[in-house]
């Protein structure tokens, strides 16, 4: 054992110098293992993605996000028929999604209010209040398409990395104190984003666009949001809490294309 | 002591005041334009270069979700497209050339690939039922430190009907709606 590491302690002092001395062989061993390397490098780069979040640190803060979710908006509907439909629905849509690193899921949250949420890492949320207006399939689709934009361009994460409250921080699911302080102040600041302030108009309008035309490769007819809206938007009672975080429906109804309702 | 204090800019006042039309013109020109930007792009070009975004995708011979596989690419390989046919394109890749239906392509390079840690199940085992992955150990810690107890219970329970629904089921609910590549 001993002679074993000798022998790699010899190899690996010899070796750079070797190569550098031009040694037939050995030059292309030293090109080969730099390529490695680069490629190692590359390939850490990319797991980390643009954001410089590892894909297990957005999947936690999903979670995280998710929990705030449930919490805020009535727990989950217990509704297994129901729950069912928006997973159907939701990952046959997800099918052709760009992002096919994530788990899907989708969940309906037993609340009044018409609204829907993303939280990174591939979790989708729909109110009760929303799932039964009713919707049809392709107008669930076109709601659950929308949200499954937010997730597939990353609009949470950018935002997050580009936030304060994200600059420096590594190893945030590490087991100190430091990564839990760190956890709470990037979920809560995506948790403030997703359920107060929302994404912003042109991220919300991306979010429809995008949707409606996932929607439409899915083979869903391509107005199924727009029907939402429509009768969101003609209801004559005045309904309590209706995509409180998305903007108006009169200015997503202007910017989607005037097609037939499915 | 204002004016040592006012941002430079390229244009005097005046300059500003006439430019400022052309500047909300071409901003506007440019949100649209941005917003018109298809993420799943429905018109393609001959030439254009496109990506497989999924862990295993089969190039088939025909264009019909039916048809003989007569390559199959990896995860973000290039592929240039020859010809279009409705939702179909016919692609060429160093493993080959077949059709492949527009949804199963990316027009940009997908940057994290379909790790078997996260989605579980591979392009071939959609007869299984994926394993229900459960909330993050951190989100776990997140739930007990807010008393959200009941919310992750609630998130467990959503997790386990979610992985009831199998990736063959999945497929059989778009054959038989007609959706995706099983539209006629």
């Amino acid at each position: 054992m001993k002679a074993l590491a000798l022998m790699v302690l010899v190899l690996g002092l010899v070796c750079p110098v070797l190569a550098q001395a031009q040694i037939p062989g050995l030059g292309d061993i030293t090109n080969a293992l730099q390529k490695v390397k680069k490629t190692k490098d590359e390939t850490a780069r990319v797991a980390k993605g643009a954001s410089g979040l590892s894909l297990e640190e957005e999947i936690a803060i999903g979670d995280a996000v998710a929990v705030a979710i449930v919490s805020r908006y009535g727990g989950v509907w217990r509704d297994e028929d129901a729950t069912r439909r928006v997973n159907l629905v939701g990952r046959a849509l997800a099918q052709y999604a760009l992002r096919q690193d994530l788990q899907w899921r989708f969940g309906l949250l037993d609340s009044d209010a018409i609204n829907a949420f993303s939280a990174p890492g591939g979790r989708v949320f729909i109110t009760r209040g929303l799932y039964e207006l009713p919707l049809s399939d392709a107008e669930l689709a076109g709601v659950l398409a929308h949200e499954i934009i937010h997730i597939d361009q990353r609009h949470a994460i950018d935002i997050i990395a580009r936030g304060e409250f994200w600059g420096g921080v590594t190893g945030l699911l590490a087991d100190n104190n430091a990564s839990y302080a760190a956890f709470e102040s990037v979920v809560g600041e995506t948790e403030n984003l997703i359920l107060d302030e929302g994404f912003d108009a042109g991220k919300e309008f991306e979010a429809d666009q995008g949707g409606r035309e996932l929607a439409l490769v899915t083979g869903y007819p391509p107005g199924g949001l727009r029907a939402v809206l429509i009768t969101i938007d003609s209801a004559q009672e005045e309904p309590g809490e209706v995509f409180s975080t998305h903007p108006s429906t009169e200015k997503r109804l202007e910017r989607l294309p005037d097609e037939p309702l499915p | 002591m204002n004016s040592l204090h006012q941002p430079k800019s390229c244009f005097p006042a005046s300059s500003r005041e006439s430019l400022l039309p052309w500047f909300r013109s071409i901003a506007t020109l440019g949100l649209v334009c941005l917003l018109a930007l298809p993420a799943y792009s429905a018109e393609y070009k001959k030439g254009q270069k496109v990506w497989s975004k999924h862990y295993e995708t089969a190039l088939l011979a025909e264009p019909s979700p039916l048809a003989d596989a007569v390559a199959k690419v990896g995860f973000a390989e290039k592929l240039s497209i020859r010809e279009s046919r409705g939702t179909w394109l016919r692609v060429k890749s160093d493993e080959g050339e077949g059709w492949v239906f527009q949804g199963n392509i990316a027009v940009e390079k997908p940057s994290l690939a379909p790790a078997a840690g996260w989605t579980t199940v591979e392009a071939s085992q959609t007869d299984t039922v994926a394993a229900a992955r459960p909330l993050e150990p951190a989100a776990k810690n997140y739930a007990q430190r807010h008393n959200a107890q009941e919310a992750e219970a609630d998130i467990d329970w959503l997790d386990a009907q979610a992985a009831l629904v199998s990736n063959q089921e999945i497929i059989e609910y778009l054959s038989a709606g007609q959706l995706g590549e099983y539209r006629e």
